[in-house]
């Protein structure tokens, strides 16, 4: 009797537990943080606050400003020679391969400091020029408050944490804000083709 | 599970499940995955394995027609320690209040507690499956937080993570060499025996509760349910047996079924 009883409830919590784990993993497909958002950004849209900016000129404006266009963000910090700079590599690629949209006013890059208390608009100018990106089309911006750095990051699902050497570890990756300001998809780093081609299916109508 | 004298296993339990849970302490303990990994996730479930002794007898008395062989708390542990095994429990549990409380909770409750309770149930075979499965673990995610390139927390570094797998490979190294040894010296128990228990003995569990008489089972069983490994709790039922009133005839000697000379088991292997 005890041990059927002890079957019975073995099998129980294994189904119970089974179930209660492919929910924490999006069924068994998301086992870190990182894929966990991207799945969860794909299947509902995160609305974006509107965090007063200021760009590498100086000019000051808000992430609603960006609303009617389709905008390529990621997240740097200026002296980053890591994982920013690849992503400034891969905004560099989109920027050419993309000009048309961007010319014709539908697509904006955009690379956000989350390290404003070093990142002047100089400091973000010469980031662009380090890789040769031409404003208007490709702009970087610091948020001008803490609370709307923190504000920023949250929304985006953005961690950053100091390293050892002075500089920050963060999850890097492409994000795509839809033109109703809504983070719609997020893309590895690197990915520079399956971005093209998402924004270009995007836009076809 | 034996503690020391005039210790105080629920407030020493709740203490470091509390004490975890101060700012400086958890920043601590949560500053590094090796250290949220290999010292606040086991002091937790340390912490609920201490509150076992203190659960009131009748609540295992009453869980184990559930709990066979200790199998179905075994279950619960595992499941709940797959669980903040997951990469994305960690991040969270930093992230979010809630599942910093839900882990405060659930590690000790659902993972230490159960596994407390269910160890001096099992057998030799589910001892042994369990301890192979920690150490194939310990293997496996040592490897892989070792060779992985991505980061697999958000809020840890990749430096952080090979440590971390480095560190794994080495206690599943240890454990296994302890567990080759075990076995190699042909003893498998649950702890040291204390002085006066009986000798050390390679067939001890030769000797079950059936053998014993209904009074003595239930004595055994009783310790077995405290937290007493096997030999512990048959020299307490023999205890508890002889303080039995005097056998009348309507009431056979509560003693062993066993024939003479079986007060200790020792003594029926006198002859091998």
């Amino acid at each position: 009797m005890s041990a059927l009883r002890t079957a019975v409830l073995s099998v129980a919590l294994l189904v119970a537990g089974g179930e209660g784990i492919a929910i924490a993993t999006d069924g068994f497909r998301a086992f870190t943080t990182e894929t966990a958002r991207r799945l969860a950004v794909r299947r509902r849209p995160v609305g974006l606050p509107a965090v007063p900016l200021e760009n590498q000129s100086g000019v000051a404006f808000t992430v609603d400003d960006l609303r009617g266009r389709w905008v390529l963000v990621d997240f740097i910090y200026t002296r980053c020679l890591t994982m920013c700079a690849v992503l400034g590599g891969d905004f560099s690629q989109l920027e050419r391969q993309l000009a048309e949209p961007i010319a014709r006013g539908r697509l904006q890059l955009l690379s956000v400091s989350f390290d404003p208390a070093h990142d002047a608009p100089a400091d973000l100018a010469s980031y662009l020029t380090r890789f040769r990106g031409h404003g208007p089309g490709w702009e970087a911006a610091r948020p001008v408050a803490e609370e709307g750095l923190k504000q920023i990051t949250t929304a985006f699902g953005i961690t950053v944490i100091p390293d050892q050497l002075g500089g920050y570890t963060h999850n890097a990756a492409i994000h795509l804000v839809d033109p109703a300001g809504r983070l719609v998809d997020i893309y590895d780093v690197g990915q520079v083709e399956l971005v093209t081609r998402s924004v270009l299916d995007r836009l076809t109508p | 599970m034996r503690l020391p004298r005039g210790s105080h296993p629920l407030g020493g339990g709740a203490l470091i499940a509390l004490v975890s849970l101060v700012p400086p302490v958890r920043h601590a303990l949560e500053a590094s995955m090796t250290a949220q990994m290999l010292v606040q996730i086991p002091l937790l479930i340390g912490a609920g394995c201490l509150l076992a002794p203190v659960v009131p007898t009748r609540v295992p008395a009453r869980i184990h027609a559930w709990n066979q062989g200790g199998v179905a708390g075994l279950i619960l542990a595992t499941l709940v320690a797959t669980f903040w095994m997951l990469p994305r429990s960690l991040d969270a549990s930093i992230s979010h209040p809630l599942m910093a409380a839900a882990k405060h909770l659930s590690v000790p409750l659902l993972i230490g507690l159960p596994f407390a309770l269910s160890w001096p149930k099992m057998g030799f075979v589910v001892r042994g499956v369990l301890l192979a499965e920690v150490v194939a673990t310990f293997f496996r995610l040592g490897w892989l937080y070792w060779v992985s390139p991505i980061r697999l927390c958000n809020n840890y570094g990749l430096d952080d993570q090979r440590r971390l797998g480095a560190y794994m490979l080495v206690l599943g190294g240890g454990l296994l060499a302890w567990l080759g040894w075990k076995l190699l010296m042909g003893r498998f128990d649950s702890g040291a025996p204390s002085p006066g228990s009986l000798p050390p003995a390679t067939d001890h569990w030769e000797w079950t509760p059936a053998e014993l008489s209904p009074e003595a089972a239930s004595a055994y069983e009783d310790a077995r349910l405290r937290g007493l490994c096997h030999e512990g709790a048959l020299e307490a039922a023999l205890g508890a047996a002889q303080r039995l009133p005097i056998p009348t005839a309507s009431h056979p000697p509560p003693a062993l079924s066993r024939p003479a000379g079986a007060r200790v088991p020792s003594a029926s292997r006198s002859g091998k």
